[in-house]
């Protein structure tokens, strides 16, 4: 894939992600694709459809959520996007009952290609400042 | 700066870290340069003043070692991201508030560098400090992770 190739494709995922259009998502993504949430590593979700439903969790968390892009990176077959992630917190976030709160937090994917699909995502951030922003802790 | 420099650079870099020697890991930085922690959501400009905020990572942990896993440069955005591992024993500096524990610490991270003519000109670093501070029992492990 080219470079082109492969930011267009981040920023579909991202589109799909504002969208929660999770047929979009599915044309983008490897059957096998692997999601890594690196503030809870080494868990990891395996497979479109494992991934597909932790989005529609996120999406119910934060049914306003929104992704905006600051910067990206491109090597290889990488990408590292560096954004920010705005939403209010309205239904159970990993067994967090809704708080109403806003929260805002920046966070970097690095993202995997392989023959025009998105194969891997590894995603960083930091979950006390989300826990934080919901009240749950000080 | 060629890919290979800065591949270099960011070996450099942590092998600083690893040497728990916080002059040679600071020395790839410009004097001006600036750190954005995007967990504390803190921003520190100048070297030495980085130098001081490293100081809890590097000597707070007696075996602490930082492995380089993957890095993606971007030559023409003369930016890079390194993909990283922290390992170390949390038994010789207070670390986040917290005085020395004996326990474990292990966590991924990531660094995005900005590179200048010969070094780097900022570090931002993305990474769950909710999981060190849980490593290290001030935060509760029934708490949500």
């Amino acid at each position: 894939m080219s470079e082109q190739e492969m930011i267009r494709l981040a920023q579909g995922i991202f589109e799909a992600y504002n969208g929660q259009d999770t047929q979009h998502f599915a044309t983008l993504v490897a059957d096998d694709m692997v999601f890594r949430d690196q503030a809870l590593f080494p868990q990891t979700w395996d497979g479109r459809q494992a991934f597909l439903d932790l989005l529609r969790e996120w999406w119910i968390s934060f049914p306003d959520g929104k992704v905006t892009w600051k910067n990206y990176l491109v090597s290889g077959e990488s990408v590292g996007c560096e954004a920010i992630l705005e939403g209010t917190h309205r239904g159970d976030f990993y067994g967090i009952a809704a708080t109403g709160k806003r929260v805002h937090f920046p966070f970097l994917h690095v993202m995997e290609f392989s023959d025009g699909k998105l194969k891997e995502i590894r995603f960083y951030y930091d979950r006390e400042r989300v826990l934080k922003q919901m009240g749950v802790i000080s | 700066m060629d890919r290979q420099k800065i591949s270099e650079l960011i070996d450099a870099t942590f092998a600083g870290f690893n040497a728990h020697d916080a002059d040679k890991f600071v020395a790839q930085f410009t004097d001006d340069m600036r750190y954005d922690d995007t967990s504390e959501g803190e921003s520190y400009t100048g070297r030495a003043r980085f130098r001081e905020y490293l100081g809890m990572w590097i000597f707070g942990f007696s075996d602490g070692k930082i492995t380089v896993k993957n890095k993606i440069i971007d030559v023409e955005g003369n930016h890079a991201v390194a993909q990283l591992r922290f390992e170390g024993t949390h038994d010789s500096g207070q670390v986040l508030g917290v005085p020395p524990t004996g326990k474990k610490v292990d966590f991924e991270f990531v660094a995005v560098v900005q590179v200048g003519e010969e070094k780097f000109q900022s570090l931002t670093a993305y990474y769950n400090v909710g999981m060190v501070l849980r490593q290290i029992g001030k935060l509760p492990q029934e708490l949500p992770a």
